[in-house]
């Protein structure tokens, strides 16, 4: 019953319920605490997003099915409504996976006249075990990006140093096709899920899409979440190790 | 004297493209031979997750994340203990290892991971982990905040 299927860079692109015409396409990957992921699921649960897209390889990705209410659905997802649209997934992608996903994520959001893909993360660091709040940065691929950013007050740029992983292809790539990305990264454990650093991402996307997600379920179920997504967590410090991670913690020989 | 020999020139021309096309297989089966090694070291790692994840469930038990960090003269051990109860957790520490075991509040667990059949079995949190340097096991200060439990034990000073 799709509605529109398109194949970009080996990824399968299957809309199954109307996308609509959103101005912000938020990208949760698993990557450093899963800040990301936790944002992600968060955000289309308390804002009641529609699971419209599915993305999927059966080169790139494990032989997975999502099965949600005896119904079967791709690894990846986008959920949608208004202004917003959400891409989660349900597994950590493997290193061979990154690039191409990477690029089709952009593709996509190019094809469907997204204004502005809003990329987000965590940042490990050490000291995050003292932290109450946690830090705030951002990275951007144009003017107008960066524009946005600028008018949240709070949140910082981040200077210099490495990112690894889908993100760095997504802001790469962006600055080549001049999308409009936003990379938003919180201070966060590195390989332990962080639903604290979650919540100060998402209090930033509020200021940034005028759509409200409320925080407080997410601290206070944060411990739920921390369970559920344990496994998650596991296979993505594995895959974070593999992807060359250890870059980010290195200072850049230019200085 | 040297002379323009033609066939000379013919056969150092097939021998470069014979050279060129062999550079080019090279290239291809490195290529090939490495991401064969990508593929193999993936799946040597799904089985090594697989394995864990199979004895948890035959044991009945979650293995607590968790992460080590370097403070100098201390080691800070931070264990994630989401699902257990918090006044059951037992911590104990040996010079060259720390366990950690905790009994699960069985609600709390069904209520993350909802009623997945081998869910229903898990009864116990259980860790253990290596450290990196010999530590003094009476210095050991232990702090619980939410479900997160610090461990902080001073390192072991040389004699």
């Amino acid at each position: 019953m799709s509605v529109y299927e398109e194949e970009i860079n080996g990824f399968i692109y299957r809309e199954y319920r109307p996308l609509g015409k959103p101005r912000f396409l938020v990208i949760g990957l698993p990557d450093v605490g899963l800040v990301g992921e936790i944002a992600a699921v968060h955000m289309i649960r308390s804002l009641g997003l529609t699971d419209s897209v599915g993305v999927d390889s059966y080169t790139l990705l494990p032989p997975v099915a999502v099965i949600r209410s005896g119904e079967s659905l791709c690894p990846i997802r986008v959920y949608s409504g208004g202004d917003i649209a959400v891409m989660v997934t349900d597994i950590a992608l493997s290193p061979r996976a990154i690039v191409p996903l990477a690029l089709s994520i952009v593709e996509f959001a190019r094809l469907r006249g997204v204004e502005t893909l809003i990329g987000v993360t965590g940042v490990a660091n050490p000291e995050r075990a003292e932290m109450e709040k946690p830090n705030v940065y951002w990275l951007s691929s144009t003017v107008e990006a960066s524009n946005i950013a600028l008018k949240v007050p709070g949140i910082r740029r981040a200077e210099e140093g490495y990112i690894v992983g889908p993100y760095a292809i997504i802001l790469k790539e962006s600055v080549r096709r001049r999308v409009n990305t936003l990379i938003l990264m919180a201070d966060s454990f590195l390989d332990l899920p962080d639903p604290e650093a979650a919540a100060e991402i998402l209090k930033v996307l509020t200021q940034i899409t005028g759509v409200q997600v409320p925080v407080g379920k997410l601290i206070e179920e944060g411990e739920l979440v921390k369970l559920r997504m344990k496994e998650l967590m596991k296979e993505t410090r594995s895959a974070l190790a593999r992807m060359g991670k250890g870059y980010e913690y290195r200072a850049p020989i230019i200085y | 004297m040297s002379y323009y020999d033609p066939f000379e020139e013919i056969r150092r021309r097939i021998y470069k493209a014979v050279r060129d096309t062999m550079r080019g297989f090279e290239r291809e089966f490195e290529e090939v031979e490495s991401l064969i090694e990508e593929v193999l070291s993936e799946t040597r790692e799904w089985e090594r997750m697989f394995e864990e994840r199979v004895e948890e469930i035959r044991g009945g038990y979650i293995e607590p994340l968790s992460t080590i960090i370097d403070r100098g003269d201390k080691i800070l051990l931070i264990v994630e203990t989401p699902g257990a109860r918090q006044e059951t957790v037992e911590i104990i520490v040996t010079e060259r290892a720390i366990r950690v075991e905790a009994k699960l509040d069985e609600e709390r667990v069904r209520r993350a991971l909802g009623s997945i059949a081998h869910t229903r079995r898990l009864t116990t949190m259980k860790g253990e982990y290596r450290l990196p340097h010999p530590v003094d096991p009476k210095q050991v200060k232990v702090e619980k905040r939410g479900s997160k439990v610090y461990i902080w034990i001073p390192k072991l000073q040389p004699t």
